[in-house]
């Protein structure tokens, strides 16, 4: 999944379209628009606002340890040189208010220019004084809500620039939907990429798990035995091979289970048995 | 599946960190030099990027950043886990944090949440340190225990620098543990009597399943006598044996490998050592990353984890047996308590 945001509708706009998104009637005081495929979320401006929106959304619809998040929008930058409507990959916000700087990590490939982002918490009318080329009212707050829920490479902030900063420009709702719908398949197909390419834990399947659990019953094992067991099948499937396999023909030989010829019936006997699966695993 | 993976990353120091404080110091001007493709990021310290919570090592790994600290490599004092072979006053330091090979045994993954590297750029406040200490009493240093030095020797020059501290100050000992095969950079480096170079090496079954990006066996034995040629001071460290399945016939073998090459007599001596680690790195470690050896049920003993009694001295015992057809005993080391 992939869990996007962005201040305004009219930046979210293209994007809702683009993942087929529907709005999600269970949040009534924010637009939430969801799929298959994403979740979209309008979080309003300033960096609180960003913040505690993102975070009621990710507490909601929590997100899974491949999923990755994006914040997409508009930005000023005071460096003319600049193009109004290049879109930036950010290496490194900075919150005004705290003098804080917070850093995604940037592992994948991507064709973005990168830039230094600042988070000022309100709008800003003469060109700042920072060095840094651009600025937004949100990033920062987004960056610390979303670090609760994803890990530093699955965070991802994109701005598009849509003026200089300069006294009394005003972006209009049409200008902004046009940068964005400029933006899109560049953000999309990079986020598709990124997508599912960190690592991977390994996990059981429904009827795995299954398997597991009855296992960990039948043994009678306390809760400390029960992580020890799960360790060792974990050890037992990276070095040696599939752990449900081991578990299935050690009941088989051991003749473990109701109406076999043993069933442990206390924790010292399941302890028995669980020396003895070890003893196979590490054979 | 891997390649597939490794594709989508960007190359390794495709960023670089450097601290304000650090931007005009000959070695970040030299690194960067290296890698003018790198996307040059300023921080305040080095702690915003390396410490951050909620990293993902696993994928950083992939892709590891750089970051050129001010900091400090301070001297510590030796750990209870690492041997001291025999010196009294053992301490080690770091200017490096994290190291560019990857091992799936390393330490280094229950010690740092990150699997960014940071460089310290200057020693000379460590040297400072280091001088403190050498007039109350002779030092033995390990320098290479948090990365492998040598490997990034082209990049950094630490060890030219350090060798250069070393000329004048005998009373100290320095051991560079590496598994680098670079014999170049280290014939390039002024010889001195107290600097070993202590070259780590396994079974190239293990270095080919667990010791990623690592040299071969066979690189690292050509490195080894090309050392020990040019007359420097050499150790060998067998360090961690592990107990894989069929330890017996490929630690056997690869003790007669090894032998086939260097000369027992041309060593400075050797040191072993079983697999083992602290409780609270197994436990970061596991969190870190999945592999066999993190997810091994070891015993645990005052807080560190390790192959049960009968493995640990089968392993040592081989060590023990092939080790001493070559070697008088007094330049064999073990490490044996928990
Ligand atoms: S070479 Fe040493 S420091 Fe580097 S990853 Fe391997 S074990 Fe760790």
């Amino acid at each position: 999944m992939i869990y996007l945001s962005a201040a305004l509708y009219m930046e979210a706009s293209p994007f809702i379209k683009a993942y087929e998104c529907t709005k999600n009637a269970a949040f009534t005081h924010m637009q939430v628009f969801t799929s298959e495929e994403a979740v979209i979320v309008i979080t309003g401006t300033g960096p609180v606002q960003a913040a505690i929106s993102l975070t009621e959304v990710l507490t909601a619809l929590p997100p899974s340890e491949t999923d990755i998040f994006a914040n997409v929008g508009t930005c000023g930058c005071p460096d003319q040189s600049a193009e109004i409507g290049e879109t930036y990959i950010i290496n490194k916000i900075t919150a005004d208010a705290e003098a804080r700087d917070y850093y995604p990590d940037l592992l994948y490939l991507h064709s973005f220019p990168e830039a230094s982002l600042t988070t000022v918490s309100h709008l800003q009318t003469e060109p700042t004084e920072h060095s840094r080329m651009l600025y937004d009212m949100e990033a920062a707050g987004l960056f610390q809500a979303a670090l609760r829920f994803f890990s530093t490479d699955r965070m991802f902030f994109f701005k598009t620039v849509s003026d200089f900063g300069e006294n009394g420009t005003s972006v209009g709702p049409t200008f902004v939907f046009e940068l964005m719908t400029g933006a899109l398949l560049g953000i999309t197909e990079a986020l598709r990429s990124f997508h599912g390419s960190g690592t991977r834990r390994i996990t059981y399947s429904e009827s795995e798990e299954t398997v597991i659990q009855q296992f960990l019953d039948l043994l009678y094992l306390s809760e400390t035995m029960r992580h020890e067991m799960r360790r060792l099948l974990l050890y037992y499937e990276l070095e040696r091979g599939y752990a449900i396999g081991m578990i299935q023909d050690f009941i088989h030989t051991e003749e473990i289970g109701e109406g076999m010829s043993n069933q442990p019936n206390s924790k010292k006997e399941g302890k028995i048995y669980f020396e003895r699966f070890k003893d196979q695993c590490l054979r | 599946m891997n390649d597939l993976k490794t594709s989508v990353f960007a190359n390794q120091f495709s960023h670089i960190y450097v601290e304000k404080g650090v931007m005009e110091h000959p070695r970040t001007a030299q690194v960067l030099r290296r890698f003018s493709n790198s996307t040059v990021v300023e921080c305040s310290s080095y702690k915003d990027i390396f410490c951050r919570s909620h990293q993902e090592p696993s994928t950083q790994r992939q892709s590891r950043s750089l970051i050129l600290a001010q900091g400090n490599a301070a001297i510590y004092p030796g750990a209870k886990v690492c041997q001291s072979m025999g010196n009294e006053h053992f301490y080690y330091t770091s200017c490096v944090m994290n190291c560019i090979y990857d091992c799936e045994y390393c330490y280094l993954q229950g010690m740092y949440r990150s699997a960014h590297m940071v460089m310290f750029v200057d020693l000379s406040e460590t040297f400072r340190e280091l001088d403190k200490l050498l007039a109350i009493h002779p030092v033995y240093l390990c320098i290479s225990y948090d990365t492998d030095l040598l490997a990034i020797e082209p990049l950094t020059g630490y060890l030219a620098e350090w060798c250069e501290y070393l000329a004048t100050r005998p009373n100290c000992t320095v051991e560079v543990r590496t598994k680098c095969a670079s014999a170049k950079t280290i014939l390039s480096l002024p010889k001195l009597s107290n600097m070993i170079f202590a070259f780590t090496l396994s079974p190239q079954e293990v270095i080919s399943r667990y010791e990623h990006s690592t040299p071969s066996l066979k690189l690292r034995l050509e490195a080894v006598d090309k050392t020990v040629s040019d007359e420097r001071k050499v150790r060998l460290c067998f360090d961690p044996m592990l107990a894989l399945s069929d330890f017996e016939t490929v630690y056997r073998a690869f003790f007669n490998e090894v032998f086939e090459t260097v000369s027992g007599e041309d060593l400075f001596d050797v040191s072993v050592g079983v697999f083992r680690i602290s409780k609270d790195y197994l436990k970061n470690m596991r969190e870190a990353r999945e592999c066999s050896i993190t997810y091994y049920p070891y015993t645990l003993t005052n807080g560190v984890y390790h192959y049960d009694e009968e493995t640990e001295q089968r392993l040592f015992s081989i060590a023990r047996d092939e080790l001493s057809k070559h070697l008088p005993s007094d330049k064999i080391f073990f490490w044996t308590e928990c």
